[in-house]
């Protein structure tokens, strides 16, 4: 049976997505500035000598170690292009960020939709739900991704091995690392998305579900028609920022399999890291730097731009 | 709402203060209570080196403290961090520490940079450097023949195995009925390969888990590189050539000779006598694979033989015997560009990662003080007693250390003293040994072949593929580098003059 | 099916992710208590079945064998005020991008708040060279207060973004109520705006706190020695000649305290904070 939500425009939470041409009018006497400035200046002067003395590194070929630097003009830019390792670690970065967002993200929706159904124990779930997203990534790189991943000393294989199930090569094939690092993440990061969306699921409005009820709808039509567009907006906002931090994953990959075997695992952050204060070769690393940021500029760009109609057709 | 959070105010309040009284500064006063005078009086010296390994010379600073009055400050750092805060430090010109507690690679390129001080001559007699080989003299302490290292630490890679296994009766007739000879401690990478077959699968310790033949180090940035030219050296580097990774004239890449790529491929065979997970194996997990009782024959650095009779970690004690690294019976030679047979298997052995050695910077603030510490820290008598002290992480470096009393003091039967000892003493004279890489670029050249031979060991290329593309990679290293100056650093590390 | 099974349905997902979540951490508490060569020997599960559990690892913090006083203060020195700094400078921002409109030459509001998130795209190693450099001329290398300013200004765009979602669901007419009997602006916003969004600011405030206080790459090369934070600290068990696995649980357990601490206080706003339903 077709079923049409009430609509409920008005009530919706909008997302600073949607609204950034409606923000307030200017009222006289209005102390813009002296809520905007202090932030910016901050952020400008942290921001501002890094970026241009990063970028015109990519110009040179500054060493660490070695004495002088010469002008390199585009030396560096067209070293991307012939960069193998470079293009195996843009292909992981995004199949990192990808896997994990989505899947950090569903799962982080269906537990906040679960644990608002129940009656008894919300407060208990909703901390341990937390707890992964507060632990130090070097401890979970070492103690969760390399301990309990281990293939021959860590329980998990031992449990697996218990249970007559095979031998998984979590870490030695280089198929099955990329899967570990995304379960690594997933575990300590679905935490961001549980509160988030918990929070969004909680502020919904009460009265499009009661109305839904009364016309009949099944629950699967519930969500699809009103809980998830509702969510829109945090969800926009949530997977923006996740997928964000995912572009520069480096702890986890660096402590559980050091970008390998061979290049398995290698994100672009680590390959930065590696060329910048590993090998010294600070112009060549800044280089990696910007194109990846161009890659996630342009990315964000375009996903702002996608799911700006998305959001504005919940409004 | 106002009122619930005015409750938190003192108690906010105590907190910072306490923070604020535990503050540095008010360490300032509880000083030294030394007060004879001495040379070094009231002065600071910071000394910065690999967290766990660097906290083990406290008792030593603080000797040197009572003798001269100065103050010790040890600042660990994560052993995966050093490289990037020492290179971090020298390209910003910050200061980090006054003594570096480095490897010998990273120092080999602050020496090449000219970022470190000389060792002045009145202080080098504390050091006792006539007991020290020539390989770690020329190699390891010094560039160009000038001394800017310390010695502390040797490095080499040596053939550790289960004395008890290789020996035990019914294992060496089943042994001999299925290869055709005696079971021994291998000479040549091809018996290594058969005993390592031999014992994959055996359950010795009867704990219902099966065992391992071997256990080596073919992890990426955890000593693949190490663990392939152990073997490797055996096949490529000829008794008659000084040079092992480049063409001292060219710095043309010799990685993908045939003698490089015949030992890729054996290795991968040998390999699968391995645990499975050998390939994620870090240091430790290899140490702990032969000493946790699990693995027959291990490929490794000497910290083994003190390891194994730490009751704390070994369930192997008195069951270890030490050899030098297997060779290979048929090696290639540059020069004629054929394999050449030998009769007895040609051994290389190799001084992986060189070594941990201490190193004064250029960018220190106590440069006096802080070269007294560290040729204090580096003189026989401590080094006798770091290299005794399991967890220290201290190999033997000099011909004094290498007395076999030593060992035995230390905990090792008559027996394993005198093997251990003998099995480095050998490696070390060997004329074919191969000091590790130490010119600019290492880290490039380094990362490079342990992605290729890792690449090939999980079978997404042939070792010629991954040994090539090593090798176009290493030339675009030297290009970028400069080549002509690469040349000239190669011949320097090897001590050869330039043309 | 009937609602009672349906209700309770729910729980079985639930209680599925809390097994995994907690057994990692049962892990890592065991661990703590395990003695090398126990975690040479293979696996173990069970303290007094499996393994005989030791102090070691816990007598060796206690007794200063491991420093781990001066790491916990300089990281919650760091991480507190950085949080506090970040959702104060970045509230104000975010309730001004909310509520009037900027101009920057040809960038509007969503332009402004573009380039605030775009602070997060950069790999941090890029900049960190840049970053000593700068510190070393302002001396603020190893110290606490160079890493508080740094984080500060990591935060902020984070807390720009969330708090200005925030604001924009907050409904108007109570500011403008107010201002139409005669308030300025400032002390709107200090009597009606701010109580309102306490929640709000607690939630952010406790997720600037959690990536400050685990912030490693900054920390490692900024503050090498004195300023040294609990990341790092715990990095540092990973030696060159082994993992301490035992001190590393350890410490990690206890780098989880304050941060879990905070979250017990906050929890409820964490939750009800990041929402405009609150008003109502």
């Amino acid at each position: 049976m077709t079923f049409v939500p009430r609509r409920q425009s008005d009530v919706a939470p909008r997302s600073a997505v949607s609204n950034g041409q409606r923000a307030g009018t200017a009222i006289k006497g209005a102390p813009a500035g002296f809520f905007l400035n202090p932030a910016a200046i901050l952020v400008l002067m942290l921001s501002l000598f890094p970026f241009l003395f990063s970028l015109g590194m990519t110009f040179t070929n500054w060493n660490l170690l070695y004495p002088g630097v010469d002008f390199r003009a585009l030396e560096n830019w067209r070293r991307l292009f012939d960069d193998e390792t470079l293009g195996r670690a843009v292909r992981n970065t995004v199949f990192f960020t990808t896997a994990a967002t989505i899947l950090e993200y569903v799962l982080g929706l269906m537990l906040a939709i679960l644990v608002l159904q129940i009656k008894r124990g919300q407060r208990f779930f909703r901390l341990i739900f937390l707890l992964p997203m507060m632990i130090s990534p070097a401890a979970v790189g070492y103690v969760i991704g390399r301990m309990l991943f281990s293939e021959t000393q860590g329980p998990i294989n031992n449990i697996l091995f218990r249970l007559g199930l095979p031998y998984v090569p979590w870490t030695s094939n280089p198929g099955v690392a990329p899967w570990t690092i995304v379960v690594a993440d997933v575990w300590q990061w679905t935490s961001f998305m549980f509160v988030l969306l918990l929070a969004g699921l909680q502020s919904l409005p009460g009265e499009p579900f009661e109305a839904a009820r009364v016309d009949g709808a099944s629950n699967w039509q519930i969500f699809t028609q009103i809980t998830f567009p509702l969510l829109v907006p945090v969800t926009v906002t949530a997977v923006l920022i996740r997928s964000l931090e995912l572009f520069k994953l480096i702890d986890l990959v660096r402590v559980i399999t050091a970008g390998g075997p061979g290049t398995a695992t290698q994100t672009v952050t680590l390959y930065v890291y590696d060329l910048a204060l590993t090998r010294g070769d600070m112009g060549y690393g800044a280089t990696v730097a910007y194109a990846l940021l161009i890659i996630v500029i342009l990315y964000a760009t375009f996903y702002l731009w996608l799911t700006r109609r998305a959001v504005e057709k919940v409004a | 709402m106002k009122i619930r959070k005015l409750r938190h105010v003192p108690a906010a309040i105590l907190l910072i203060v306490s923070l604020l009284l535990t503050a540095p500064g008010s360490g300032a006063f509880v000083g030294a209570q030394d007060d004879s005078a001495s040379r070094f009086e009231g002065v600071q010296v910071t000394v910065a080196g690999p967290a766990g390994q660097v906290e083990c010379i406290e008792t030593w600073a603080n000797q040197w403290e009572e003798e001269t009055g100065g103050q010790v400050n040890i600042n660990p750092i994560p052993f995966s961090d050093i490289d990037s805060k020492v290179l971090a430090a020298t390209g910003t010109d910050t200061f980090l520490a006054d003594v570096y507690y480095i490897g010998s690679q990273t120092a080999g390129q602050l020496m090449a940079g000219d970022h470190v001080i000389e060792v002045p001559e009145e202080l080098r007699d504390r050091l006792g450097l006539d007991q020290i080989p020539d390989i770690y003299n020329k190699y390891q302490l010094s560039w160009n023949d000038k001394l800017y290292g310390i010695p502390w630490d040797g490095d080499m890679l040596m053939l550790n195995y289960r004395q008890d296994l290789l020996s035990d009766p019914v294992y060496q007739e089943e042994f001999k009925a299925q290869y055709g000879y005696d079971l021994a401690p291998p000479e040549s990478w091809q018996q290594y390969a058969d005993i390592a077959a031999f014992f994959t699968g055996k359950d010795w310790d009867n704990d219902g888990a099966p065992n391992y033949g071997l256990a080596e180090l073919p992890m990426r940035r955890n000593h693949a590189w190490n663990g392939f030219l152990a073997r490797a050296a055996g096949y490529a580097k000829h008794p008659d050539d000084p040079a092992f990774f480049f063409d001292p004239e060219t710095m043309t890449p010799r990685i993908n000779n045939p003698g490089f790529v015949k030992a890729l491929e054996d290795w991968k065979t040998a390999l699968q006598w391995g645990p499975p997970d050998m390939l994620s194996f870090d240091w430790a997990g290899n140490a702990q694979a032969f000493v946790g009782g699990r693995a027959a024959l291990n490929i490794q650095w000497a910290d083994i033989g003190p390891m194994s009779i730490d009751p704390e970690t070994s369930v192997v004690a008195g069951k270890v015997g030490f050899g030098v690294t297997p060779g290979s019976t048929e090696v290639w030679n540059t020069a004629s560009g054929e394999w050449e047979t030998f009769d007895e298997p040609n051994k290389a052995p190799f001084a992986g990662f060189g070594g941990w050695i201490y190193v004064v910077p250029k960018l220190s603030e106590q440069p006096e003080a802080a070269m007294d510490l560290a040729t204090f820290l580096g003189s026989p008598g401590v080094r006798v007693e770091a290299v005794t002290t399991p967890g220290c992480g201290v190999n033997p470096n000099s011909t004094e250390l290498l007395d076999p009393s030593i060992w035995v003091d230390a905990g090792f039967s008559e027996e394993a003293a005198q093997e251990y000892t003998k099995a480095i003493q050998d490696s070390l004279a060997n004329p074919n040994v191969v000091f590790d890489l130490r010119i600019p670029g290492i880290p490039d050249y380094k990362d490079a072949l342990e992605i290729g031979v890792t690449k090939a060991l999980v079978g997404e290329a042939t070792a010629q593929e991954a040994l090539d593309e090593v090798a176009a990679e290493w030339e675009a290293i030297t290009d970028r580098l400069g080549r002509d100056q690469q040349v000239q650093y190669y011949r320097e590390s090897l001590g050869i003059a330039a043309e | 099916m009937s609602k009672l099974l349906r209700r309770n349905l729910a729980y079985v997902p639930l209680i599925i992710w809390a097994i995994v979540i907690l057994f990692p951490l049962y892990w890592m508490v065991i661990t703590s208590f395990k003695l090398p060569i126990d975690i040479n020997r293979g696996v173990s599960y069970i303290p007094w079945v499996d393994f005989v559990p030791s102090l070691h690892a816990w007598q060796d913090l206690l007794q200063g064998a491991v420093p781990i006083a001066d790491p916990l203060r300089n990281s919650f020195l760091a991480a507190t005020i950085s949080s506090i700094a970040a959702v104060g400078l970045g509230g104000m921002a975010g309730y001004g991008l909310s509520r009037f409109q900027y101009r920057w030459g040809p960038w509007r509001n969503k332009d402004i708040a573009f380039w605030f998130i775009s602070q997060r795209m950069l790999p941090p190693a890029a900049a960190i060279l840049a970053f000593m450099i700068m510190f070393k001329y302002l001396h603020l290398l190893d110290s606490v207060a160079g890493l508080a300013i740094a984080y500060t200004g990591f935060n902020l765009p984070f807390a720009i973004w969330i708090m200005r979602d925030f604001f924009l669901a907050l409904p108007r007419e109570l500011e403008e109520s107010s201002l139409v009997e005669g308030a300025s602006w400032l002390t709107t916003f200090w009597r009606i705006v701010l109580p309102l969004s306490v929640p709000g600011l607690a939630a952010t405030g406790i997720l600037l706190f959690i990536f400050s206080w685990n912030e490693y790459l900054f920390a490692s090369l900024l503050a090498f020695e004195k300023a040294k934070t609990m990341p790092v600290t715990i990095a540092g068990m990973a030696t060159a000649i082994g993992i301490r696995w035992w001190l590393m649980s350890a410490l990690a357990i206890v780098s989880m305290v304050p941060t879990v601490l905070l979250g017990l206080l906050l929890e409820r706003y964490i939750v009800r904070g990041l929402t405009a339903g609150a008003i109502k």
